[in-house]
């Protein structure tokens, strides 16, 4: 498909998992990042067309780099998806104020994930 | 024109609280999509387990049943030749056989162990309750234990409200929680006593073996009443059990309608407490 994406995960076990279901989903240009700050480097570097961000990392959170992103290129682009292994009300919000276009859960077959990719691709 | 100001103010401020509003509304939509999606993955791995647990089940349930014949027909030729029946047999092979017919019998153990839990799981064990007098249960539970209770320096102590207590129960399988608890704290006390207890309460019976054991610690407490499994380190204890017991226990005094309990001081011991009805 074409589309350059990138993971920022810190669990190596959901990495795997969506690195697979991407890929057999057509994506396959996916670049990984663990951190907040490899992150927003990758992001600049790798200049991907979809972000997909876990919000517990281990130097902050999804949130910080979805920020980063956004108010480094004032546009739409890239398309952000959010991810989160936990239920909070407080958090898909706080995704929609980061600028994220989409939140959803973190689940072990990927569906809402691809549903997600599927709304905004 | 301060009007026209007023009227530029509120449309701003209402302009803020509508798009205030359309992302709580967006946040509270995508959380109900994330529970939606995580209560659909548990309600999945629910099923996988109970699936699961079936199998299990019915496995031990075979197994068991498989391993009950050849376990009774080798303890049977064991004991003919321990007795004697087969002619004379010397000190040496006499030792030995013992110490196969010790382990024969932890393995009898086991396996009635694994049959009871599967009987009792699959709804198949039945009790026949009738009136019956705990305190005399108790005691005769009791003197099964007395000599090696003695031989091992511990004291079994009684304790009972009245010299009568009659409660509606299945007698097999409340000796079977009472040997389960009296076995269960020989395990695990060095020194000191165990003492049974039976009270006559309004309206039930409440039952207790306590011992001054070792202790389970806060940490192992909330599984005790786990299937196979085995609290503490296992240091001091004098003898592997199946870590079936106590599941057992809790699942006969369910099945009774009562309840089971544990309360203990790490270094100071143990109590079981369970509760019986006294009527139908």
């Amino acid at each position: 498909m074409g589309k350059k994406i990138l993971i920022v995960d810190d669990n190596e076990t959901d990495m795997l998992i969506i690195k697979r279901y991407l890929s057999r989903a057509g994506y396959n240009e996916i670049v990984s990042a663990e951190n907040v700050a490899d992150g927003i480097k990758k992001a600049e570097l790798e200049q991907p067309n979809l972000i997909i961000l876990d919000t517990m990392l281990p130097d902050g959170n999804g949130f910080e780099i979805c920020q980063a992103v956004r108010e480094k290129y004032n546009q739409s682009k890239p398309k952000i998806i959010i991810i989160t292994g936990s239920v909070d009300a407080v958090d898909a919000v706080r995704a929609r104020r980061a600028g994220a276009d989409d939140y959803c859960a973190k689940t072990f077959d990927c569906a809402p994930l691809l549903e997600a990719l599927n709304k905004i691709a | 024109m301060a009007e026209e100001n007023t009227i530029k103010n509120l449309e701003s401020e209402l302009q803020k609280t509508k798009e205030e509003l359309e992302i709580q509304t967006w946040g509270l939509a995508k959380t109900n999509e994330t529970i939606k999606f995580f209560y659909r993955e548990l309600d999945q791995k629910n099923k996988e387990l109970q699936k699961l647990d079936k199998l299990k089940t019915d496995f031990i349930n075979i197994a068991s049943h498989e391993l009950r014949t050849p376990i009774t027909i080798i303890r049977e030729g064991i004991s003919q030749i321990l007795e004697g029946i087969h002619g004379q047999i010397t000190p040496e092979q006499t030792k030995l056989l013992n110490i196969c017919f010790g382990t024969l019998e932890r393995l009898k153990h086991l396996v009635d162990d694994l049959l009871d839990i599967s009987k009792i799981e699959a709804g198949k064990l039945k009790l026949n309750p009738e009136s019956i007098d705990l305190v005399n249960l108790a005691r005769e539970v009791g003197a099964l234990f007395h000599s090696k209770v003695k031989g091992m320096g511990l004291e079994l102590k009684e304790n009972f409200s009245s010299p009568t207590v009659m409660a509606y129960v299945d007698k097999d399988s409340i000796i079977r929680v009472f040997t389960n608890l009296i076995g269960n704290a020989l395990k695990f006390t060095e020194k000191g006593h165990i003492e049974i207890s039976v009270r006559d309460q309004p309206d039930q019976v409440e039952c207790c073996v306590a011992d001054t054991g070792r202790g389970i610690s806060e940490e192992d407490s909330s599984r005790v009443f786990g299937k196979f499994e085995q609290f503490g380190d296992h240091q001091g204890a004098k003898e592997k059990g199946t870590g079936l017991g106590l599941n057992i226990c809790k699942k006969i005094v369910e099945l009774h309608h009562g309840e089971i309990w544990m309360e203990s001081v790490l270094g100071k011991g143990t109590k079981f407490i369970f509760t019986l009805p006294k009527h139908v």
